[in-house]
């Protein structure tokens, strides 16, 4: 079973290192969650491990070949991020923004607009479709999506490339609790059903909730890692976040709950 | 039929409409069934002359020139993400005007202007581009500043080559303000090549460019080579503006204003705003250089001022809302 994994890994921007000598491995069918405070290197991680930021120093392997080295399709088909949703928005209807999941298994014909898609791509839009519960919004366009909707739209875009390895960054942004619940379970039977999920996220009593496993990071360096209640220990939480975060034995016996205090 | 499809098809009809509102109009008055006549039976008669050596090839260069200035605006309005970007207003065409000045001063006899043309143009855009992607990203003002700075700084030195070299106000006046008057069927065709390559190039990447027109990061993710998607795009936009501006010089606003009123009426899905703005393009030249050569008791005035006095207003107008969107930056 192919793994995703750093070694070593480093990046500095503006010659501040966001990411410090960082080895971890991932296995697909699980869910991990890398949780830390702002500026602690979460979106730099997802974006070495996509292939979009070149590392300083160290490696990203993909089944052991360096993911930088992949051609753009193969490594497509492998793993894909969903960056942070950014304000402007455009217009194009739902299922072509996730018909573009597809674009690299178009053939010259397909391209030139002189056949349509195959039955397996047209089929994979749908399943991603239904998956991310976007098939109603379908024709719509994206601009006149809700926060959550776009959100579930950008999610279908990556499904429908049936990448192995599927990295999201703040999945549960600007969702409400009802929202963002529904957007973890999603990602978690995409776990389940074999895909490897990589989450950077802000909400930690969600990620623990959902996440089979849990990255703790801070100022670029990797503080601990394992299940969600050995992560998400009141010192450590304390140590990364600062003095004002409880953290309590979930009453209802399942993962750890994270309390502000005042 | 889906509102696009119809889009097109009445887009179509425009420049069939425009085709032949400019083939009718000139000082020698033609009536629509002279033209017909004889445009279907070309012969020795004065009037066949006029339309086929004079009227046509122009009508079909405005068409092209159009089509070309609106397919390399779409462009690069997708790959800068950046509703103002115009080969005009971004130095593309003052880039391939100097190109194809320095070729035409350095080897005089040799048919090489377009060649300097494109590197002048591929040159500019790569400038335009580098500004824009600057670490942490620039504000789409500041993007057409530094382009329009550009085309200043690229236009004066044509101008001043010209000045000491050919010390020839016409031919200044000429690649400042654009002009299709005496155009050839040899220039028809190379308009007509271009053209067709970066149709069909372009649409061949129209998926690329929605995807990159989204963002880079997830055109990255989605599989595409963005470095190379970006060359393969500069030199399609840079081919068809380089043979626009060598047959017709510089020419504003077109690459401006057909992209946003496809993109208005069908959306930015470059599968249908691609043949609606080369459509909607070649019409608008071939109305504005009807209106450049009707002006009563002057004859002919060059075909920019008209694009000009045009698509100006209508610039100010995105930039006013441009600038309102991003908060006044």
């Amino acid at each position: 079973m192919s793994v995703l994994e750093t070694r070593r890994l480093s990046f500095a921007y503006h010659r501040r290192l966001v990411v410090a000598d960082m080895s971890i491995t991932i296995h697909p069918g699980q869910l991990l969650a890398v949780v830390g405070p702002n500026g602690a290197g979460k979106s730099t991680l997802l974006r070495l491990l996509s292939g979009w930021f070149e590392p300083d120093s160290g490696q990203v392997l993909l089944g052991g070949a360096p993911v930088r080295s992949l051609r753009p399709q193969e490594r497509a088909r492998q793993v894909t991020l969903v960056p942070q949703m950014s304000e402007a928005a455009h217009d194009m209807p739902v299922e072509e923004l996730v018909a573009l999941g597809r674009l690299t298994r178009l053939s010259l014909r397909q391209r030139l607009l002189l056949s349509p898609l195959s039955a397996a791509d047209q089929s994979a839009i749908d399943r991603a479709l239904s998956a991310a519960d976007v098939g109603e919004l379908a024709k719509r366009p994206f601009r006149e999506l809700s926060g959550g909707e776009r959100s579930r739209a950008r999610l279908a875009v990556a499904l429908a490339q049936e990448a192995r390895w599927l990295l999201l960054d703040e999945p549960e942004a600007h969702l409400d609790p009802g929202h963002a619940q529904t957007m973890m379970a999603c990602l978690a039977a995409q776990a389940e059903s074999g895909h490897g999920v990589v989450a950077a996220m802000h909400d930690l009593t969600l990620a623990a909730a959902f996440a089979d496993r849990m990255l703790l990071m801070d100022q670029g360096r990797l503080v601990a890692v394992g299940e969600p209640s050995q992560v998400l220990t009141g010192p450590l939480v304390q140590q990364v976040y600062g003095g004002q975060l409880s953290v309590m034995a979930n009453p209802d016996g399942g993962a750890p709950v994270v309390l502000p205090r005042r | 039929m889906t509102h696009p499809r119809r889009v097109l098809l009445l887009s179509a009809l425009a420049l069939v409409v425009s085709l032949v509102v400019g083939l009718w109009t000139g000082p020698t008055p033609v009536s629509l069934s002279q033209l017909t006549w004889s445009l279907v039976h070309p012969n020795q008669s004065l009037i066949s002359v006029i339309i086929w050596q004079i009227r046509l090839p122009r009508v079909l260069a405005a068409a092209l020139v159009g089509g070309s200035l609106a397919l390399a605006g779409l462009v690069f309005q997708a790959l800068l993400k950046n509703p103002l970007a115009d080969p005009y207003l971004i130095g593309t065409s003052s880039g391939a005007s100097l190109g194809a000045t320095l070729m035409l001063l350095l080897f005089p006899a040799m048919a090489v202007i377009p060649v300097g043309a494109f590197i002048g143009a591929v040159a500019a855009v790569f400038a335009a581009t580098a500004a824009a992607r600057r670490r942490g990203g620039t504000s789409v003002v500041t993007v057409i500043l530094v382009g329009y700075a550009l085309s200043v700084i690229l236009g004066a030195t044509t101008a001043l080559l010209l000045t000491l070299h050919a010390n020839d106000l016409q031919t200044i006046f000429f690649w400042e303000l654009g002009g299709l008057g005496g155009v050839l069927w040899p220039q028809v065709t190379e308009l007509a090549v271009a053209l067709a390559v970066g149709v069909v190039g372009v649409l061949y990447l129209h998926r690329e460019l929605d995807a990159v027109a989204i963002g880079e990061e997830e055109a990255h993710a989605l599989g595409i080579d963005v470095r190379r998607l970006r060359w393969q795009l500069i030199i399609l936009a840079g081919l068809v503006t380089a043979v626009a501006v060598s047959a017709s010089g510089l020419i504003g606003f077109v690459g401006l204003v057909a992209p946003h009123v496809a993109r208005r009426l069908v959306g930015s899905l470059h599968r249908y705003a691609l043949p609606v703005a080369v459509l909607g393009g070649a019409s608008f030249l071939i109305l504005a250089d009807t209106i450049a050569r009707s002006v009563p008791n002057i004859g002919e005035i060059p075909v920019g001022i008209v694009t000009a006095l045009l698509g100006g207003p209508f610039f100010i107008v995105l930039l006013l809302r441009t600038t309102r969107l991003e908060g006044g930056r």
